[in-house]
């Protein structure tokens, strides 16, 4: 599963897998975390980085997931990657768009081409990343002036993808 | 007289409900609870030998309603009947209803609340005795050109309040002569509308003082003693959040004379049972009477752990007219006790209320540990009354330990479903205002800084908070069934079996 979370300022992409268990893969910004995570109580996670042991405490609240971890208080917006692009592409969406990749993975498939016509919501482009596929799709109505990227080439989250006037 | 009491019915809810059982178990004596339709599940209804229902939820069709509370003490036979904090308990016509229907109210006499209530009454008590009252107009000011000549003399910045006020309604502080012809006017207007009567006075005007309490201990026999001072002045908006004892502003010789002065209040309104002296204590040292609270304080645990002394043990003693056998030598205090509310509040936004249900709760114990609560996990926060949920309190050998002790209980304290101050007053626990002990009621103007690891770990524990909120998150989605999809392209949902696996 992939998802954007937001705290503070800082935007995050995350892909979150089950290994077995207790056992889960979180990569966020590229960095690959293995970590070991059970709820004894409802909303409890005892969770274990390697060998460090974290009690945490979640509360969802609306669209946000309040988080007490080792005396300290979190807010964290957690969303689909498309509603992230989406929302940001609200605040502007007449300009010139360019489309970024939220996740480091390798590209699969690219339907867009340079110069064809999209509505807001076409998909644009498959990711693989942590063997789970994840379709681009367009911020705005508009035409696919520039295509950065090609079919089995890896990219980092950030990096442009292809650009909708 | 002194005829012990064999049931007592406590005429409150929440903690101090359940503090009150507590006393009364190891007594001997048994308790009645009332409860509202809201509190049917409450701990002390549950603790409690007898229970019965005194209405609705709101406090003005239950806990406020001395008849329904009368008539329950009536039908459980019990002998006396304790108010804990609020409610009912500084209401003077209740105590004597009390004792019209023959319950031992437990609490100082009828006309000692009544004198210590009018604020102007109490001021002209106070002075009478000897008492250091805030210098001021003594009485009402007739006009604007009163109120300059008293500035002139107090010296700016001065208060106006109102004589007949509570609340902060119909109060101005004036900062300099420009203030006077519209904060009179604004004082009267509002003293008017809140309470019928726009008399004003005058008093100086004490920026951020320390707020410093000393415990009382009258029996009905004229006998007397203090328990030492609490301080509390880390407030929000006159709210306490944290006590302490003894005050880091305290030394020996000032809390024998101030003790002494606490007492000369109690004497001078006649004063029976367990009462608290309020003082301001200004930059320069001095302290001056603010007022007098004629009930239990929410914040007498701290003394309890500092003197090793049970007052609600005292109280119910006192009220059924035994002795008090202890002299002011007896009292010894050892150590240090400090105690936070914990709230159902967000510090963080403003301590906006943040009522819930409680999913999951870890109390903390150990060495120097006490919690007075009445949650549980299910517990339910209702909406109708005080958004207290525990007081934790701690006791070191010294400050250092009490604070580091507190620190290390509220790491322990668990309240999963809502919000609480439990953060924030770990972030007071930590503050080097806090720790210097040299603070005062302006501490909160500014909150006191986040917790602040190395770097390192600061940005490890933030990617904790960050993974353990996708994978709740994760953990939701897949637990259930798989989400209707808008789009449902074939790959799409072959990714989804695959990240459900």
């Amino acid at each position: 599963m992939i998802l954007t979370a937001r705290l503070g300022e800082d935007e995050f992409a995350l892909v979150i897998r089950r290994e077995k268990d207790s056992g889960y893969v979180v990569v966020i910004d590229g960095e690959e975390y293995h970590l070991d995570l059970t709820e004894p109580e409802t909303n409890l996670y005892s969770v274990l980085v390697g060998d460090e042991s974290f009690e945490v405490v979640v509360r969802p609240n609306g669209e946000m997931v309040d988080v007490d971890v080792a005396g300290r208080r979190y807010e964290v917006a957690i969303e689909d990657p498309m509603t992230a692009l989406t929302r940001s592409s609200r605040l502007s969406v007449d300009g010139i768009q360019v489309v970024r990749s939220v996740m480091a993975g390798r590209v699969l498939e690219v339907m867009a081409a340079e110069g064809a016509q999209v509505s807001q919501g076409d998909p644009l482009l498959v990711i693989e990343a942590m063997k789970m596929e994840n379709e681009i799709r367009s911020p705005k109505d508009g035409t696919i002036t520039q295509v950065h990227i090609s079919p089995g080439q890896t990219v980092e989250a950030g990096t442009d993808l292809l650009i909708v006037e | 007289m002194a005829a012990p009491v064999q049931k007592l019915l406590i005429a409150n809810r929440g903690e101090i409900a359940v503090r009150v059982i507590r006393a009364c178990r190891e007594m001997g004596i048994r308790t009645v609870a009332v409860y509202s339709e809201a509190d049917r599940e409450a701990l002390h209804v549950r603790m409690a030998d007898q229970a019965f229902a005194i209405g609705p939820a709101p406090s003005s069709e239950s806990y406020l309603r001395a008849d329904k509370i009368l008539d329950a003490a009536a039908r459980s036979g019990a002998g006396a009947l304790h108010p804990g904090y609020g409610f009912l308990a500084e209401n003077a016509s209740f105590a004597r209803a009390c004792a019209d229907a023959g319950v031992i109210f437990i609490g100082p006499p009828p006309e000692a609340m009544e004198s210590m209530g009018n604020k102007v009454q109490a001021r002209k008590t106070m002075v009478a005795a000897g008492a250091p009252v805030i210098p001021g107009s003594e009485g009402r000011v007739g006009s604007a050109a009163d109120v300059r000549s008293w500035g002139d003399k107090l010296g700016y910045p001065v208060l106006l309040k109102a004589e007949s006020g509570g609340g902060g309604k119909g109060m101005r502080v004036l900062e300099g002569p420009d203030d006077i012809d519209s904060g009179y006017r604004a004082a009267r207007s509002e003293a008017r509308s809140s309470f019928g009567d726009d008399s004003v006075y005058v008093e100086r005007f004490f920026r951020n003082p320390r707020h410093i309490e000393f415990q009382i201990l009258f029996d009905a026999h004229g006998h007397g003693i203090h328990l030492g001072e609490r301080e509390c002045s880390v407030q929000r908006r006159h709210q306490k959040l944290v006590e302490e004892a003894p005050s880091p502003a305290v030394d020996d010789e000032t809390r024998a004379r101030m003790g002494e002065m606490a007492l000369t209040v109690g004497r001078a309104c006649g004063y029976v049972g367990a009462g608290t002296v309020e003082f301001l204590r200004d930059d320069d040292g001095k302290f001056y009477f603010m007022e007098m609270n004629a009930r239990l304080q929410v914040e007498h645990p701290v003394t309890e752990m500092l003197t090793g002394l049970d007052l609600v043990k005292y109280q119910i003693r006192i009220a059924a007219g035994e002795p008090l056998t202890l002299q002011q030598s007896d009292v010894q205090f050892r150590g240090h006790a400090i105690e936070c509310r914990i709230v159902a509040e967000d510090a963080d936004h403003d301590f906006m209320p943040s009522p819930g249900t409680i999913t999951s709760l870890r109390v903390p114990s150990g060495p120097g540990v006490r919690d007075d609560s009445s949650i549980y996990p299910g517990f339910e926060m209702p909406l109708h009354y005080d958004p207290m949920i525990a007081k934790l309190i701690t006791w070191g050998h010294d400050r250092a330990e009490a604070i580091e002790r507190m620190s290390r209980a509220l790491r322990e304290y668990v309240v999963g479903g809502f919000p609480t101050t439990i953060p924030f007053h770990r972030r007071v626990m930590h503050d080097p205002r806090f720790l210097s002990g040299d603070y005062n009621t302006g501490y909160l103007n500014r909150m006191p800084p986040r917790e602040e690891a190395a770097p390192e770990r600061e940005e490890q524990i933030r990617k904790v908070a960050l993974m353990a909120a996708a994978v709740a998150t994760y953990r939701r989605r897949t637990a259930g069934t798989v989400r209707a999809s808008a789009a449902g392209s074939a790959w799409k949902r072959a990714a989804r079996l695959e990240g459900l696996q």
